[in-house]
């Protein structure tokens, strides 16, 4: 104690002469000095306190706040050491000086004594004389030992450099970055620390500005990537940059953000992929990541390696850098081609036209396929995007197939979806009438109903009536859809053989895919093991040990369904007899029973008809107290996607509607579909529905008044837009303008009212004139792009023209003599005939006579651009139906001007019956020159579709042409359709009729009419127009040009 | 020398064993009824659905039937119809015979003078003139006027004029003129229903049931391409060659592609849906 005395007293004036303040200070470091320093050492200790205080008393008081805790730590020698330091800085800064002091006893916790003066200088070299360099050097100081709690020595070496270097830009960015390097290093893990402060000595070396941003968002970033990835993550990013000098942070948002969409488990091998990708090129290993996502959505994991494979190549290659990324980027064919022969997704746009053509095939000419979006678009009462289904005249198919890793295999699913739903209308699931007998079970609708003791009502559609009698319609209808699919899945299995090992496959991984049945309650279990030996694996059902014994019976009453000659009806029966015994099963979840749950022993054979005696166990092998009190709301069991949502109640309705309009009454509409089951679920708005419904379907339930009242209205519409335009004629001061209303010829035509069954007289207007002229560009385009196909075209038509140069035998003058002919003569002028002398014959040409007017579809419609991005091989962007249209038009007259037939090119549209706009491109008697190839450079698309008058005006030019043969060949691109065509906008009937008839007026007076359409709904509507008329629907619209040449040559052949 | 083939005589032409058919709807009676009253037949029908058969069929049950005849029965004389066939092609003409001539019948002055059922097959493709020649004959007449003898015969009892006609060509200048059309009655043919066509393909291909039911199966499913692009379904000819060449041992799928897919059609969308339903209705 007295030592310590001792040395307070020798100090103690000097230090309060130099401010009053330090003796307190010094009191307390002497106190707590441990009494194993020396006196020698104490005395060194308390002199250099001295020298401190008279270079700074606040250096001295730190010195001495920080006396014992270094002591704790290092040996006293220390001490000196750091008063020489502190000296040093305060050379710099004393407060630098100060900071040093006060954070050496953390320091020196985590580090020796021997990095004190390495970290001196570090600091030091912060200080470069301005207040701002000098506060980070305190926080340096400051943070230090925060941050070796994370770092290593080398680490923070590291830091302090990267640090250093900002603060050489700017001193308040580094001093934010450090501020907040303490807490971003405590949660990144020890393996990525170096490779961050690698990353963001990258960052700070290109783009300095971003490092906060570095510092704030890289963790966060980094945390996208699966932990163990993450350093060689920073490293692939370090790599792309200093490649490219590029700047880090926009390729680390990138990349982590792509990397962050893709399942974990991948990360190692595409990070390991990118950086081999970097090493070549490093932009296009950033686009490879970018892209990384679309193109495995599409591709195998293994297919990947391809993928890659192929665009390093194109790097070894030497292909330009850019060319590289942009294959990366999949904006080359190249790239799109390869995806496409790697991608085993199938999607249905890409395929629909080879779809389509096999729905057809399999279900009949009416047959419609559309993409299920299509049907939860329509917002009818189905809401699933994803599974296959049909409303009763269209099949839905999922938008694409992703199931198997290859396309073939994909697109057998999608036709394995297609026979099922056509085989739900050709094997009849929506036939069923009420209380019919099945082909083995007998009714028991009757039989239910006295039970129920109440009647349904028979307004409703059959399926609804049934569903009626049950207590649970989601019960019955989950039951229903198990059976009868099941019968359907049978039906189709012996139907089309070659698709059942397919649909085994697929009934494999459907299988797999199904929910634990222990997760489920009891009674939903029932139903999910029916669904399971419905997809053909029995082997996968599971029951309770003390119920085996009816779930066999009930697993097997489906091998009924495999009969290709049950019904629906028996499928009905079977569906009422499982209700009865699902039914009555609490749905608890069983898992808490404890029962063991055992896989079903042999069951009967396939066809077995089942005893379907009523069958309500009177014993349960489970407490039925217990159950009851853990009941929970049975859940809709989830379908497998190849068999969809299947609501046959709705589809009779809907069909129903279709044919009757007031069939179902709007209340009745509403009950159906507030009892579907999917919709229930949806919460869906049913009044929203309901118009929906109303407008898609009943179209008008309106009387005829309100009709006449439409048509009056767009008649006044009419009227009003006449006056517009008499108005715009009468101030049309510009004389070309008056010209061109000058050679606007107009004729009327009479409409055709099915409804009335009588013609309304006069009822069209339509106003011929010639087509405007455009560029030649396009047709000397046109032939140039196609000059191939001309080629074979002409060729083509060049082969039917020997006809038109056919000799012509039996003349009594000519240029050759027929031998037969001759003979012939000779020898009945012996027999003594004497018949003429016409053994001449002669090389004419014979005018073939066949005139042909064709008529385009110029509507507003033809705008459409058949451009679809699914489509690997686009077509150039932004063609429309009208380009292809202008396209086929330059086909078809190089083909005409080979065979030499007379022709005509119409144009039409128009608004209104009193303003159908009839263009002439060429007339019948017309030579083929620049006027009309530069015609067709201005084919347009205009505005509506009134084909009855286009088509009468047309005929009636044709019929004054004289000529043996007189064809109208009419191209278009959907319905006829415009205002006051129809009493409203949904009603198509009347100007269907309204064309049919026109067609029908022609074909009276000889011509022969041809319909091609590029609609894809047009079998619908064609089918009705043209029952004795020839049509064909080119599916896919790019084909036209090609295909119209063709399809004249049949029709006009000989 | 012995030769190789056998020359017959148009109007010795005569059907002895029973050909294979299978009536379809009333068409046996209907015919039956018309040749007895002698009205003038014609057999509307796509390509390859059993025109000819039936009329070879009817030729032969007539004649079995008409027990009274003398060994002639009813011959059946068929003429293949072509855009350069002339009056004297089917009616005759005078030979040079060293320096004399000599008169030689044509097809239809043998058919009308023996009572035979006279065949005109795809009447459409024969020119409008020589077409007219026939008129009187397929009228209450009955007469076959020879212009080059300047004599009228009258047609033999047996003589019935049948035509052929396929309305399915797309082509405008395909068609028969009304004047003779209306001198006809018209039996319209078309693809028999499964059920029947798998009868005419075990029976002619001498294949199994099944199979035959398969393409059966296949026509009725490639017949609902035809509005889409098809111009004329698969007729119950093909699918007979199909069921052939499976029964010679090819298999089912391939016999389908060469018989069926690549007969119909060379565009390659509707080649592939063909196959495609091919390939799911028959396993690999
Ligand atoms: N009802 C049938 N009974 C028996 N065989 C039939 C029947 N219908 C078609 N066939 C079979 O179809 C084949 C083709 O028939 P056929 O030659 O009679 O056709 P077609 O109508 O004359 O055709 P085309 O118009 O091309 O001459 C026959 O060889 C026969 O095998
Ligand atoms: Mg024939």
């Amino acid at each position: 104690m007295s030592s310590a005395q001792t040395l307070f007293d020798r100090y103690r004036h000097e230090l309060a002469h130099l401010d009053a303040d330090l003796p307190p200070v010094f009191q307390k470091a002497v106190q707590n000095l441990p009494s194993t320093l020396a006196a020698s050492q104490q005395q060194r200790w308390g002199e250099d306190g001295v020298v401190l205080a008279r270079t700074s008393t606040r250096l001295a008081a730190a010195y001495f706040d920080a006396t014992a805790h270094l002591l704790a730590r290092v040996d006293p020698d220390v001490l000196g050491d750091c008063k020489e330091l502190a000296l040093q800085l305060t050379d710099r800064s004393p407060l630098v000086a100060v900071a040093f002091l006060q954070a050496s006893p953390d320091f020196l916790s985590h580090r020796d004594a021997a990095a004190l003066q390495e970290w001196v200088h570090q600091g030091g070299r912060f200080c470069r004389g301005s207040w701002k360099s000098a506060a980070l050097a305190q926080l340096f100081f400051a943070s230090s030992a925060t941050l070796m709690q994370s770092l290593s020595a080398n680490e923070f070496q590291k830091l302090a450099a990267v640090i250093l270097r900002l603060s050489e830009h700017s001193m308040d960015l580094a001093s934010s970055c450090l501020g907040r390097a303490a807490e971003v290093f405590a949660s990144l893990a020890a393996s990525e620390r170096l490779d961050f402060i690698d990353l963001a000595d990258q960052v700070v070396a290109t783009t300095w500005s971003d490092a906060w941003h570095y510092f704030e968002s890289g963790p966060e970033l980094l945390s996208s990537v699966v932990k163990d990835q993450r350093g060689h993550f920073l490293q692939l990013v370090t790599q792309i940059s200093a490649a490219d000098a590029s700047p880090p942070l926009p390729i680390l948002s990138a990349t982590a953000g792509a990397i962050a969409e893709m399942a974990s488990v991948e990360h190692a091998e595409l990070i390991q992929l990118a950086s081999r990708l970097a090493s070549h090129n490093a932009a296009a290993a950033v686009e490879f990541l970018k892209s990384v996502l679309f193109v495995r959505q599409r591709i195998t994991r293994e297919a990947l390696h391809g993928w890659l494979a192929r665009g390093l190549q194109l790097s070894v290659e030497g292909h330009d850098r850019d060319a590289v990324a942009a294959f990366f980027r999949i904006e080359t064919a190249g790239a799109q081609l390869l995806l496409g022969s790697l991608s085993g997704r199938v999607e249905f746009e890409r395929f629909a036209g080879r779809l389509r053509l096999y729905a057809t095939a399999l279900g009949g000419e009416e047959m419609q396929l559309q993409s299920s979006d299509m049907l939860a678009e329509r917002n009818i009462g189905w809401v699933t995007k994803d599974a296959a289904t049909t409303d009763g005249n269209t099949v839905f198919v999922p938008a694409s197939i992703d199931q198997f890793g290859d396309q073939k295999a994909n697109l057998q699913v999608y036709k394995v979806c297609i026979a099922h739903q056509t085989g739900r209308l050709t094997f009849g699931s929506f036939r069923y009438g009420y209380g019919q007998d099945g082909r083995y079970l007998k009714s028991t609708v009757t039989a239910r109903e006295r039970q129920l003791a109440k009647e349904t009502d028979f307004l409703h559609s059959p399926m609804q009536r049934l569903f009626d009698l049950f207590s649970s319609r989601r019960l019955i209808a989950d039951l229903f859809t198990i059976v009868e699919d099941t019968r359907i899945d049978a039906c189709v299995q012996v139907e089309y053989k070659g698709l059942r090992s397919w649909m085994l496959r697929l009934g494999s991984h459907m299988a797999s895919e199904r929910p634990e049945l222990l997760s489920l309650g009891l009674r939903e279990a029932f139903v999910e093991n029916l669904l399971r030996a419905s997809l053909g694996h029995r082997e996968t059902v599971r029951w309770p040990e003390e119920g085996i014994e009816q779930m066999t019976q009930a697993v097997d009453a489906l091998q009924l369904m495999t009969r290709f000659d049950a019904s629906v009806a028996d499928s009905v029966e079977i569906a009422a007899w499982l209700f009865d015994i699902a039914v009555a099963l609490p749905n608890f979840s069983a898992r808490v029973l404890g029962n063991t749950w055992l896989p079903l022993p042999q069951g009967s054979v396939a066809g077995a008809i089942p005893d379907t005696s009523p069958r309500v166990a009177d014993r349960w092998w489970f407490d039925e107290g217990t159950a009851d009190a853990l009941q929970q709301p049975y859940a809709v069991s989830s379908q497998p996607f190849s068999r969809g949502s299947f609501k046959p109640e709705l589809v009779q309705a809907l069909t129903s509607l279709h044919e009757d309009r007031d069939s179902i009454s709007k209340e009745q509409l509403q009950q159906l579909l507030e009892n579907s089951e999917e919709i229930e679920g949806e919460d869906v708005d049913i009044d929203l529905l309901l118009d929906h419904i109303q407008s898609e379907l009943a179209s008008s339930h309106d009387d005829l008044q309100e009709s006449d009242d439409d048509l009056q209205e767009s008649e006044d519409d009419l009227q009003e837009r006449d006056g517009d335009l008499r108005e715009d004629e009468s101030i049309a001061d510009d004389p070309l303008d008056e010209e061109v209303a000058a050679t606007i010829q107009w004729s009327y035509y009479d409409e055709w009212d099915f409804r009335a069954n009588d013609y309304r007289p006069a009822w069209c207007h339509v106003g011929e004139r010639p087509a405007g002229e455009g560029e030649l560009d396009f047709y000397t385009e046109t032939l140039k792009r196609n000059h191939g196909l001309i080629a074979a075209i002409r060729r083509q038509f060049e082969l039917m023209r020997p006809e038109t140069f056919r000799k012509l035998k039996r003349l009594e003058d000519g240029h050759e003599i027929e031998l037969d002919q001759a003979i012939e003569f000779h020898a009945d002028r012996k027999a003594g005939i004497g018949p003429l002398a016409r053994f001449y014959s002669r090389r004419d040409k014979v005018e073939r006579n066949v005139a042909v007017a064709f008529l385009l579809d110029m509507s507003a419609s033809t705008v459409d651009e058949i451009y679809d991005q699914s489509r690997m091989d686009p077509l150039p962007a932004g063609k429309r139906i009208i380009d292809l249209e202008r396209e086929s038009t330059v086909l078809i007259i190089e083909a005409l001007e080979a065979i030499g037939d007379s022709y005509a090119i119409y144009g039409f549209s128009g608004q209104g019956r009193k303003n159908v706009v009839f263009q002439v491109i060429k007339e019948l008697d017309q030579e083929f020159d620049d006027s009309v190839r530069k015609r067709i450079d201005t084919i347009e698309p205009m505005r509506a579709t009134r084909m009855g008058a286009a088509i009468r005006h047309a005929q009636a030019k044709l019929i004054s042409y004289p000529a043996k043969v007189r064809i109208l060949m009419l191209v278009s691109d959907g319905r006829p359709q415009d205002q006051g065509y129809g009493r409203d906008r949904t009603d198509f009937d009347y100007a269907v009729h309204d064309t049919k008839q026109a067609l029908v007026e022609g074909k009276r007076e000889g011509i022969v009419p041809f319909l091609i359409t590029v609609d894809k709904q047009g079998p619908d509507y064609l089918k009705e127009m043209c029952q004795d008329i020839s049509y064909t629907v080119v599916a896919d619209v790019a084909s036209l040009p090609e295909r119209l040449p063709g399809i004249y040559r049949q029709l006009a052949s000989r | 020398m012995k030769q190789a083939f056998k020359q017959l005589n148009a109007e010795d032409f005569r059907i002895t064993e029973e050909p294979y058919y299978l009536p379809i709807a009333d068409e046996v009676a209907l015919f039956e009824s018309a040749y007895k009253q002698q009205l003038p037949v014609l057999l509307k029908g796509p390509t390859g659905c059993g025109k000819t058969r039936f009329i070879e069929y009817m030729s032969w049950r007539l004649h079995r039937q008409s027990g009274n005849h003398e060994e002639e029965g009813v011959p059946l004389i068929t003429v293949a119809c072509h855009e350069d066939l002339t009056a004297s092609d089917l009616v005759g003409r005078y030979l040079l015979e060293g320096d004399d001539t000599r008169w030689i019948d044509g097809p239809i002055t043998r058919a009308v003078k023996v009572g035979a059922i006279c065949y005109l097959d795809e009447i459409v493709e024969a020119r409008k003139d020589t077409t007219v020649l026939i008129h009187p004959l397929a009228d209450y007449r009955r007469m076959l006027p020879m212009e080059k003898r300047g004599e009228l015969i009258e047609a033999a009892d047996g003589f019935l004029l049948v035509l052929s006609f396929n309305p399915g060509y797309q082509s405008a200048l395909k068609d028969l003129k009304h004047s003779t059309r209306q001198r006809f009655i018209a039996i319209e043919f078309d693809y028999p229903g499964r059920r029947e066509e798998t009868a005419i393909i075990s029976a002619e291909a001498d294949c199994h049931a099944e199979i035959a039911a398969d393409l059966a199966k296949l026509g009725e499913k490639v017949r609902h391409l035809k509005a889409h692009g098809l111009a004329e379904g698969v007729s119950t000819r093909l699918l007979v060659y199909a069921g052939k060449l499976i029964a010679d041992g090819i298999s089912p799928r391939r016999a389908c592609q060469t018989a069926i897919a690549q007969a119909l059609t060379d565009d390659l969308e509707i080649k592939g849906t063909i196959e495609e339903v091919i390939d799911s209705i028959f396993e690999e």
